[in-house]
């Protein structure tokens, strides 16, 4: 459940900008492809409130809504609130895009012509599992802000976050039976059983110097791209396409998701405080030794030492974050996000070309660009 | 002599009975004049510009600054440690180990060094150099303040002592009749009060010296089976940090105070304690 958007004030900021969303019936998004001059537009409500999301350089997907999920109004006015609160605090909504585009990019083979009902809610499936990951994560770390603002339970106290995550696990569970897509409905439920298995996995291998690169990538996968790789999936067999389209589907939301996932590791040791919103090197810190920590224990034995003593010298976690710096991790890890980015756009080649999957391989460029 | 010292014109801070400096100068080999006694402390410290860091317990006392009218801050200050009571090193140790949890998850260098030095000054104290020929002095039940013991890294992960179960007393019975001690540490698991319990780890202990016992390691049990069952796969691991085999010097013992040296160069701080809950 590592929140892909923590450094999202970096990516934000850069020019994937989403506002708030709601979920409900009446859906339809808007597309428009700059670097080809096609403007095509397709509206998606969301109920009462705005979707915004622009690409800078070569896209922007507009993505109108108007409520707030309407399994929260009825239910609770303090979890509606708490509900409310991380909606409404942006966040890039990179995840119902990647099903938006990817429903787009495979309707092609099929002559689908609109989204369907299944796709758009999809995508709200998806994003209330990531959010209400993030929300929990949040209690985990006991981390006080996310997205520019306080976390749901620094606000409102750690039961309310609790039961809000719990709230919208089972909320989304129930909107993806009733989907009634048995493939679909086994794909994302594994996912919330690894998103589990990824955070025990990190729990149980805390400043163990011996971690390898394999076992990094499996948490990573477990944490972060299982999501992805779902929706991009799970997009493309509500589209109607071919099962092969559909694994192309699978490999190429999971390279984008490792990759991204180790963009973020490195953000977090190249990043000054003030762009991160928390001190650099936190996950070092906490014992988690993400991809450049782990080539840079392959040349510098001094690192493991400090790693092993947990930090307990002043000015040594510090010296750690230098000794990666310096010996190189960082570069090896930037070589490993291109690798898992290639990766994925190999993947989209059975695609054809169109303005959609364009955009899909500007996600993956785009995310390599937070590190160059 | 002594009088011409204590009346010694150079302020000395803090002092009470400085009874530890004089009965100190009086053990060494070396005479002081004692009219120029300002002198010679000077000409000796200008000698061993960096002697004053007392490497070795009985040499505290040659080195001492306290006579002398150093504007140095530092060296005051060492030279008033020196002159310090027992009780004082004691008082000033025991506020150190406050809150460091044993030292077990680490101590920064700064501090262990400091544990360290006081405990040489007590050492280079002790009122009961041979303590294997006053067992009664040894027997009875510890409590441990302090050891160079460390469980980090990934070690500590494994064994679930980072968020799941955290380490109450570790105490020491030992039966100078039967020869036998016995060390426990107690776990506490968060909220789950069925998984709180103990290690117990009996060995035998034979007179090697008149300060140190040779240990041999008997056998080990943990105690509820539901604990056992958490440390089952990495049992060798807290054995292997817990075991007492080998050998122990006992450097120094009073009525509630005991410091020891083993084999592998840990030192080990225990007080007496009341507890005898096996």
């Amino acid at each position: 459940m590592l929140s892909m958007t923590s450094h999202n004030l970096e990516f934000g900021r850069s020019g994937l900008d989403f506002v708030a969303c709601g979920c409900s019936s009446n859906a339809s998004y808007l597309v428009r492809n700059s670097s080809k001059g096609v403007l095509r537009r397709v509206k998606y409500e969301f109920g009462a409130r705005k979707w915004l999301c622009f690409r800078r350089d070569f896209g922007s997907c507009r993505v109108v809504s108007t409520k707030t999920p309407e399994a929260f109004v009825n239910e609770n006015p303090v979890l509606m609130s708490a509900a409310e609160q991380i909606f409404s605090a942006g966040g890039k909504r990179m995840r119902p895009a990647l099903v938006f585009l990817v429903s787009r990019a495979t309707a092609e083979f099929v002559g689908l012509k609109e989204l369907t009902k299944e796709h758009r809610r999809l995508a709200e499936i998806i994003e209330m599992i990531h959010t209400a990951s993030l929300i929990h994560d949040d209690v985990l770390d006991e981390s006080d802000m996310r997205r520019g603002q306080e976390t749901v339970h620094q606000l409102y106290g750690t039961r309310v976050a609790v039961l809000a995550g719990d709230f919208m696990f089972a909320q989304s569970s129930w909107y993806l039976a009733n989907l009634e897509n048995l493939e679909v409905i086994k794909l994302i439920s594994q996912v919330i059983k690894d998103f589990a298995s990824g955070e025990i996995k990190q729990a149980s291998s805390l400043f163990d110097c011996d971690v390898e690169l394999d076992e990094y990538l499996i948490k990573s996968y477990y944490k972060t791209a299982s999501l992805i790789a779902a929706s991009t999936k799970g997009a493309a067999i509500f589209s109607g396409v071919d099962s092969d389209v559909c694994e192309h589907m699978y490999q190429y939301g999971k390279n984008l998701g490792l990759s991204f996932q180790v963009v973020d590791d490195i953000l977090d040791f190249t990043q000054s405080a003030e762009q991160l919103g928390k001190p650099a090197g936190s996950d070092l810190s906490k014992g988690n030794l993400t991809a450049p920590v782990i080539f840079a224990l392959e040349k510098v034995p001094r690192l493991r030492d400090i790693i092993e003593s947990e930090f307990c010298e002043t000015g040594s976690l510090d010296e750690a974050i230098e000794l990666v710096k310096s010996c190189g991790g960082i570069e090896r890890a930037q070589n490993l996000a291109k690798e898992k980015a290639d990766l994925a756009i190999k993947s989209l080649q059975c695609l054809p070309q169109s303005a959609f999957r364009l955009a899909l391989e500007g996600m993956v460029k785009y995310n390599l660009e937070r590190i160059d | 002599m002594a009088a011409k010292l204590v009346h010694s014109p150079i302020p000395v801070p803090s002092v009470g009975p400085t009874t530890c400096v004089i009965t100190n100068l009086m053990r060494t080999p070396r005479a002081f004049s004692t009219t120029d006694i300002s002198n010679k402390m000077n000409t000796r410290i200008k000698q061993h510009p960096d002697g004053f860091r007392p490497s070795s317990t009985v040499k505290v006392a040659e080195q001492t600054s306290t006579v002398v009218g150093d504007e140095d801050d530092e060296e005051e200050a060492k030279g008033s440690a020196n002159c310090k009571t027992v009780a004082q090193v004691k008082a000033e140790l025991y506020h150190i180990l406050q809150g460091i949890n044993r030292g077990i998850f680490g101590v920064p260098m700064e501090e262990k060094t400091e544990i360290e030095d006081l405990v040489k000054l007590l050492e280079s104290q002790n009122p009961t150099p041979d303590p294997t020929q006053n067992l009664n002095k040894v027997a009875g039940c510890w409590k441990l303040l302090y050891s160079t013991i460390r469980i980090l890294g990934s070690k500590r992960t494994k064994l679930g002592l980072r968020d799941f179960i955290s380490l109450a007393d570790f105490l020491q019975i030992i039966d100078v009749v039967e020869g036998k001690a016995v060390n426990v540490i107690k776990f506490n698991a968060r909220g789950l009060n069925l998984l709180n319990g103990k290690l117990t780890i009996e060995a035998t202990f034979k007179v090697a010296s008149k300060s140190r016992v040779d240990i041999s390691y008997r056998n080990s049990r943990i105690t509820p089976d539901q604990l056992m069952n958490l440390f089952r796969k990495n049992y060798d691991t807290l054995l292997g940090i817990f075991n007492p085999e080998g050998w122990l010097e006992i450097t120094y013992v009073d009525d509630s105070l005991r410091i020891g040296r083993d084999d592998k160069a840990n030192i080990f701080i225990l007080e007496r304690s009341d507890e005898d809950n096996l």
